[in-house]
């Protein structure tokens, strides 16, 4: 390693948790909030670094981008609650417990065989059987199907959940502030050109790093921008979006349960099929999990409203 | 040093400046005006020099042109969201700058 590599892993190193510990100690809620989103992408430069891209995409898409916006969504409705600091103890408690953990990860890490090549060998050899060219894609949708198909069933049961939780005030239908003029332009040009690279990426999901999770994530953050702006209305629940919600799920169960009715595993894909299988399955995924988390975000955000909310605080 | 490590160095070293000077401007400026055009003055110019700079040394045509379009995407959104940034500030504080629109 170069004198220049060290000193960008250096500073990498030295800013993450310089930033955590900024977004904690934070004087209010909203720096706290920006201070996240700093901290989203510096990981996921981290991550890039650690050569780990698919990681890095889904960091910078996920964890940075989208939940940064939902936390700034959220925050009018937060802010009010918390100008009471919490007890000595309580954080005392919170903390402990967070340095427990932090340990318990760092010790069980330093006691690993310092040099396992893991999986990532036995991935490589027999990722001809699956039905893509790049392991991490095959380790997803193919030799770890399992995983995958529940995280996408959990993605769907959360999205049923923020929909039954969600305040009447917030349901959709509702319009924000008229949009700017250039903010107008900007997503006029955001929209197509997000389309384009989801789609880019669901295809480069088969040979290189991309995939349907990044896709998608690209996808849901050009429907929040259209949301936030006040563009585009909160999505209703008719009947296409509904199937949206599920579409993805629904093509898993049926492509991971078909096998068993020729009397092969659950998810063994057949074997000629494999791949434009998997492609079809990644197509359907990105189009579910764009819509389930745009379903995420409860419109546009309330305008002038603290001193209605300004009674729940004592 | 070849003639194109030197070149690609220069233009990086330029890049880095605008940033610095960008990031000074930011902390140093008395007011939102000032210290957007600060930050816009890093994004288009340092990151325009580092894009050059990257793009001397780049392997390939195709490498060159992606260096190209994040350039262009981050010029569009900085400009974007500086506009933005400025159009609340005003809405807040009218008054803040004596030279704006009155």
């Amino acid at each position: 390693m170069s004198l220049v590599d060290w000193t960008l892993d250096g500073v990498l190193a030295a800013l993450l948790p310089l930033i955590a510990w900024g977004v904690v100690t934070a004087a209010s809620l909203d720096k706290a909030i920006m201070l996240f989103i700093v901290l989203g992408f510096v990981s996921a430069l981290a991550w890039a670094r650690l050569d780990a891209i698919d990681v890095a995409l889904v960091e910078a898409a996920v964890g940075s981008g989208l939940t940064g916006a939902l936390l700034l969504s959220a925050l009018p409705a937060i802010q009010p609650r918390l100008r009471r600091p919490s007890s000595l103890a309580r954080r005392a408690g919170v903390g402990a417990l967070l340095a427990g953990i932090t340990i318990w990860l760092g010790v069980t890490t330093l006691r690993l065989p310092a040099r396992s090549g893991g999986l990532a060998e036995l991935v490589c050899e027999n990722i001809e059987q699956s039905g893509a060219l790049h392991p991490i894609t095959a380790v997803l949708l193919d030799f770890r199907g399992y995983d995958t198909l529940i995280e996408v069933a959990v993605l769907l049961v959360a999205s049923l959940a923020v929909r039954a939780v969600q305040r009447p005030r917030l349901r959709p239908g509702r319009r924000g502030e008229p949009t700017s003029e250039p903010l107008a332009s900007f997503l006029n040009l955001l929209v197509p050109a997000s389309i384009v690279i989801a789609g880019f990426l669901v295809w480069e999901g088969s040979h290189a790093p991309g995939g349907a999770f990044q896709a998608g994530s690209i996808l849901a953050g050009c429907g929040v921008s259209l949301q936030l702006t006040g563009e585009r209305p909160a999505l209703r629940m008719t009947l296409r979006v509904r199937a949206a919600l599920v579409l993805g799920l629904a093509v898993f169960v049926a492509l991971a349960g078909a096998p068993l009715l020729r009397g092969h595993d659950l998810l063994d894909y057949p074997r000629p099929w494999a791949g434009p299988l998997v492609f079809a399955l990644e197509l359907a995924l990105t189009v579910s999990i764009a819509v389930i988390l745009v379903t995420f975000f409860p419109g546009a955000p309330d305008r002038p409203e603290p001193p209605a909310r300004a009674a729940d605080s004592p | 040093m070849t003639l194109q490590e030197l070149a690609a160095a220069a233009l990086l070293f330029a890049g880095a400046f605008f940033f610095l000077a960008g990031a000074i401007g930011l902390l140093r400026f008395p007011d939102p005006c000032t210290r957007i055009h600060a930050l816009t003055k890093a994004d288009n110019l340092g990151l325009g020099f580092v894009v050059l700079g990257l793009a001397v040394e780049a392997p390939s045509v195709v490498l060159v042109a992606k260096l190209g379009v994040i350039w262009v995407l981050v010029l569009v959104s900085s400009s974007l969201s500086s506009q933005l940034i400025m159009g609340r500030a005003q809405a807040r504080a009218p008054r803040t700058d004596p030279r704006g629109p009155t």
